[in-house]
């Protein structure tokens, strides 16, 4: 079944379409982008060989417009398609419909997206597989609350990504939170079947890197620890786990290729796990598409996934059989959300821009310096990752390469990031998924003031030419003098 | 002159030439020299360090940490612009963050009790309820579903009760 890819569309934007686009240039495919009515500026739009604008702004008349994207692929001589990760990633309809088209659509078979996709029904065909999967239910009733015992997640079977999801705590709040829940649900995926498990206090979150060909080829590269979250959404992902031994490892490699023989499974993925303070592990979901957080892996196990996956697509075998881990890897998520404000969104004009360089570290950048961050798309601006030859080493770049990151206009995850790689708990590895929250509380960042009032006083003087502007009683400078940032064109201070 | 920066009120004179001075912050005087790098990037050294700083749009970058920085003139922001990116905080009962209109909740001469839903937004896949800051009667409503509205905006006007 080999069918080489000549002519790949990325029906994605961002960071991820331009990390496609450069994956297939490297094995000589052509390559198409698409973009919105907004993004006609985007950095992979120039990557690609050919560019194709869907027309509207929002989702639905772009990147989530199955139509517009087959149409663009069939325009543009397109023979296969490459979803990234979000948007049509992993959904099932798009995949069966590019397949309809004749298109090749990179990742596993409709049907195994349309099961993964269905998280209750992943959770069957896990619990069929011999995975271990958290106690729950499916009908989550004051009965299953007795049951599995206080407190439980509530889910939606519809999908991932933190929608319709709720923690109960208390038997009083069952109602309340799975109303919330079913709404959600329902305007996430249109689905609004909620579920309920047991839910683990102090759990981590460990994932397992998976890949799979058409002749039964199938490979596991070791887990990625990505309990650092807000919202149930990652922020920092490290490979290995700091804290799995090599017989967890092995298991819960072994457990992940169980899943994936049992569907079929073809390309790269990713099987989530859950792990307890008692070491046990239980099966959350599987991802049938690439990572945000793949780098890590890519720089532990030196492997190019998204260049193994178009090669598993167009019908390899896998290239990758006797790989060996080296080293640790940290990411960061460079997000345009407002950590000091509840990490709301904050989209706007990269007005400056300087990325980090050095020994081990990785970018992958969707925006450059002038960039206009739209407020209708995912927040994720880029990742920085870190590899070193132990933990410590690569936590230490990353720091720096934090510290270095300038980036003016939106606010970003990068100086709560770096602090919290800093704190002692994550120094000594000590990151369940609950850790996030009370270190947000109790974080007190110090700039550097008297450094900040200089540099901003400086710049602004040129252009704030009042007496009030000085403030604090008689003009403390005297004499004409130059704005020392432009040096061009005198200036004289209202004294 | 007053500067704000997030939550702090500083009290800063800046007095020198253009490559050395001093300046007093809240009381303390510290000597400073500076050098230009290229358009808002330069080299401020105090006590003994030189501090790479980057300035844009009212945002200043020095060793790794944004902040915004605004001048306070009889106790209220200058220009009373919205503010936006790193730093902006927006006052109750407006939208905490730039995005969509996906709901309004509340109609002109309606009574509304504290902390109501006013309307929804949606921006980067998250959805925020701007939310009344105090009891009152909607007076106006100034934007309709789709519109797209800036942090701090004025949405929805109420009118304190009778």
């Amino acid at each position: 079944m080999n069918r080489p890819i000549r002519r790949l569309l990325v029906a994605n934007r961002g960071e991820i379409a331009l990390r496609v686009i450069r994956a297939a240039r490297e094995l000589g495919i052509s390559t198409v982008a698409v973009c919105s009515a907004l993004d006609r500026d985007g950095l992979w739009c120039r990557a690609a060989d050919t560019v194709v604008e869907l027309g509207g702004e929002s989702p639905a008349s772009s990147y989530l417009n199955t139509a517009l994207i087959l149409g663009a692929a069939h325009r543009s001589g397109a023979d296969s398609v490459h979803p990234g990760y979000g948007f049509f990633s992993e959904n099932a309809g798009f995949a069966q419909a590019a397949t309809d088209a004749g298109l090749n659509f990179v990742g596993p078979s409709p049907e195994v997206i349309g099961w993964m996709g269905d998280k209750l029904a992943a959770r069957r065909i896990a619990a069929d597989a011999g995975v271990p999967i958290l106690p729950g239910a499916e009908d989550p009733g004051p009965e299953a609350l007795r049951r599995l015992g206080l407190p439980v997640l509530l889910k939606a079977a519809g999908g991932g990504g933190g929608r319709g999801m709720r923690e109960v705590q208390r038997a009083e709040q069952l109602d309340e939170a799975l109303a919330e829940a079913r709404a959600e649900a329902e305007a996430a995926f249109g689905d609004a079947r909620i579920y309920v498990e047991r839910r683990l206090v102090g759990a981590r979150h460990i994932e397992v890197q998976v890949l799979a060909d058409r002749h039964g080829g199938l490979l596991h590269l070791g887990e990625r620890e990505c309990s650092i979250q807000r919202r149930h959404q990652k922020l920092v992902e490290e490979c290995p786990s700091p804290v799995l031994d090599a017989r967890q490892r092995a298991a819960i490699g072994a457990a992940a290729l169980r899943l994936l023989e049992r569907t079929g499974y073809l390309g790269v993925g990713t099987v989530e796990f859950l792990l307890d303070a008692s070491g046990e592990f239980y099966f959350l979901e599987m991802n049938t598409r690439i990572q945000v957080e793949h780098p890590v892996t890519e720089a532990v196990w030196g492997v190019d996934l998204v260049a193994e996956q178009l090669r598993l697509a167009s019908g390899s075998r896998l290239s990758v059989t006797d790989a060996t881990p080296r080293g640790h890897a940290i990411e960061c998520r460079i997000i345009a959300e407002d950590p000091a404000n509840h990490f709301l969104p904050s989209p706007g004009r990269i007005s400056r821009l300087r990325l980090p360089s050095g020994p081990g570290i990785r970018i992958d950048s969707g925006v450059e310096e002038g960039s206009v961050i739209p407020e209708l798309y995912d927040p994720l601006l880029l990742k920085l990752s870190a590899w070193g030859p132990d933990r410590e080493s690569a936590r230490r770049r990353m720091v720096e390469a934090l510290r270095d990151t300038v980036l003016l206009g939106p606010a970003t995850t990068a100086e709560f990031l770096r602090d919290l790689l800093e704190s002692p708990e994550f120094i000594a590895g000590a990151t369940p998924t609950t850790m996030l929250p009370p270190f947000l509380a109790a974080w007190r960042p110090e700039p550097h003031l008297p450094a900040m009032v200089i540099g901003w006083m400086l710049q602004n003087e040129a252009g704030f030419s009042s007496a009030t502007a000085r403030g604090g009683g008689a003009p403390a400078r005297t004499g004409a003098g130059q704005n020392p940032w432009t040096t061009a064109g005198a200036w004289r201070m209202g004294s | 002159m007053k500067l704000r920066v997030g939550e702090r009120e500083l009290d800063a004179t800046l007095t020198g030439g253009r490559d050395t001075g001093t300046l007093r912050l809240d009381g303390e005087e510290l000597t400073w020299s500076f050098r230009v790098l290229g358009p808002g990037h330069g080299l401020v050294h105090l006590d003994g360090r030189d501090h790479e700083v980057f300035v844009a749009d009212g945002q200043v970058w020095v060793d790794g940490r944004v902040r915004r920085l605004e001048e306070l003139v009889a106790g209220r922001k200058r220009g009373g612009v919205a503010p936006v990116g790193a730093g902006a905080k927006a006052a109750p009962g407006t939208p905490p963050m730039p995005g969509r209109v996906t709901a309004i909740h509340v109609r002109v001469g309606e009574q509304v009790e504290a902390d109501q839903k006013l309307l929804s937004l949606t921006a980067m896949k998250m959805e925020v309820a701007v939310r009344a800051a105090s009891a009152g009667v909607v007076a106006a409503v100034h934007v309709g579903v789709g519109d797209s509205v800036r942090t701090g905006q004025n949405v929805v006007e109420l009118r304190a009760d009778g």
